[in-house]
């Protein structure tokens, strides 16, 4: 007669085997009502590594040289400027805590400032404003329930996008003397670039992560 | 059927959006690009890679060409060093060579007894603010028509560079001058930086 540590192995095969690392549901759920923290060590952990990597490559890699090699008009480089703000999407989808796009944003504005950024320490507050429109954008997408739809990350990455154009043109001057429809233009460049590369790119990344189960 | 036609209704609006925007963007890039066309035209007179127009209230609208510019027939500096002070208060030093823009209009007898401001364009549409011409005519080395940086020439648009002109004001000269500091209040800026005359891909000086 087998024993019930025999009956128990010679029942175990690999569809009755869990996942290495996994914890129940209902565990996760008592921490995370006893943590005085609402940030947990992996949400720090994902946000800091996406920002560091949004430093590095958004601050490094000339996007612009996409674009301005043939776009004939100011502002152009607008196409691509929704690299910038991938990574807290990415951030954002992986954890679904909206504040975790503040802390990607600072890191990845600080590491633009290490990178010599052209705006110095400012860097930090541009990208912590667009963050801040983004998380506006990604709040409005849920009183309507599109936070879980392409087009819901879509229009909220592109309005956070959209906002930079403004307050760079303000900043520069460009506003005052250009002609507005370069402006509008620009604007609805930062819109669809925020809305392809940041929201439905991001959206594409973040679906085939969480599907492979690696986070 | 109710959930079908929201459904249908959702996304027949993503498209009619979609296709507004569109044509709002067609619209304005149809338009600029008119304009862009009609200058493009108006260099149809250089028969060189690139050119310097000269145009606005002075007696003929004049081309020159890069060639030109590089072979001597200017005053030029040679590698001296150029400080560019932008909005946020942040210094870049860069080392270029340039022609002295003072040089230019003297060796072409251009007449400015008309002009009030110049002001730098480039290709792609940008113009910077205007400068009065009397900062011209006090300093005649403080306006540049910067060929090379740092040893080398400026790549062009087309291969990803700023160039094959940029343009260059000395900062001091600016930050000294009070209707300048009347000029950058009047765009809304904090004070005076020199990163506003730093014009790539210029293709054009306008005097009026």
């Amino acid at each position: 007669m087998q024993n019930n540590f025999e009956k128990s192995n010679n029942d175990l095969d690999s569809s009755t085997l869990i996942p290495t690392g996994s914890r129940s549901k209902i565990i996760q759920e008592k921490q995370r009502k006893h943590s005085k923290y609402y940030f947990s060590t992996e949400d720090l952990l994902i946000g800091s590594i996406l920002g560091i990597m949004g430093g590095f490559i958004s601050g490094l890699v000339k996007f612009d040289l996409l674009v301005k090699t043939w776009y004939p008009f100011v502002g152009g480089t607008q196409l691509i400027s929704g690299h910038r703000l991938l990574w807290m999407m990415i951030a954002y989808g992986l954890r679904r805590k909206k504040p975790i796009i503040f802390l990607t944003a600072i890191i990845q504005g600080f590491l633009n400032y290490l990178f010599g950024s052209q705006w110095s320490i400012l860097e930090i507050g541009f990208t912590f404003y667009e963050s801040v429109f983004l998380f506006f954008g990604l709040s409005i997408m849920q009183l309507f329930g599109e936070n879980d739809t392409k087009l819901g990350w879509g229009l909220a990455a592109g309005l956070g996008n959209l906002s930079q154009v403004p307050l760079f043109w303000i900043i520069t001057g460009k506003i005052f003397i250009l002609h507005w429809s370069l402006f509008v233009m620009s604007c609805m460049f930062g819109f669809l670039s925020g809305f392809l590369i940041a929201g439905l790119i991001a959206k594409l990344v973040v679906d085939r992560i969480l599907a492979a189960q690696i986070i | 059927m109710n959930q079908r036609l929201h459904i249908k209704s959702r996304t027949r609006n993503i498209i009619i959006a979609g296709t507004i925007f569109m044509l709002v963007l067609g619209s304005l890039f149809y338009y600029n690009w008119v304009q862009y066309q009609e200058i493009q035209q108006k260099y149809g007179e250089c028969h060189d890679s690139a050119c310097l127009r000269i145009y606005g209230n002075i007696p003929s609208e004049r081309f020159i060409g890069i060639s030109e510019l590089m072979d001597g027939t200017f005053a030029r500096v040679e590698n001296i060093t150029y400080f560019t002070l932008n909005s946020v208060n942040n210094t870049m030093i860069t080392t270029i060579s340039a022609v002295l823009l003072w040089d230019i209009l003297e060796k072409l007898r251009i007449d400015l007894s008309d002009v009030q401001y110049l002001r730098f364009e480039s290709s792609d549409g940008y113009k910077t603010f205007e400068i009065p011409i009397s900062l011209l005519q006090k300093n005649h080395d403080a306006f540049f028509i910067i060929t090379q940086i740092d040893g080398k020439p400026i790549a062009p648009q087309s291969e990803g560079g700023d160039g094959p002109l940029k343009s260059g004001v000395i900062y001091t000269i600016l930050e000294e001058s009070d209707e300048m500091q009347q000029i950058f209040e009047k765009y809304n800026q904090n004070f005076v930086h020199n990163s506003k005359f730093n014009v790539k891909y210029l293709d054009a000086i306008k005097f009026y």
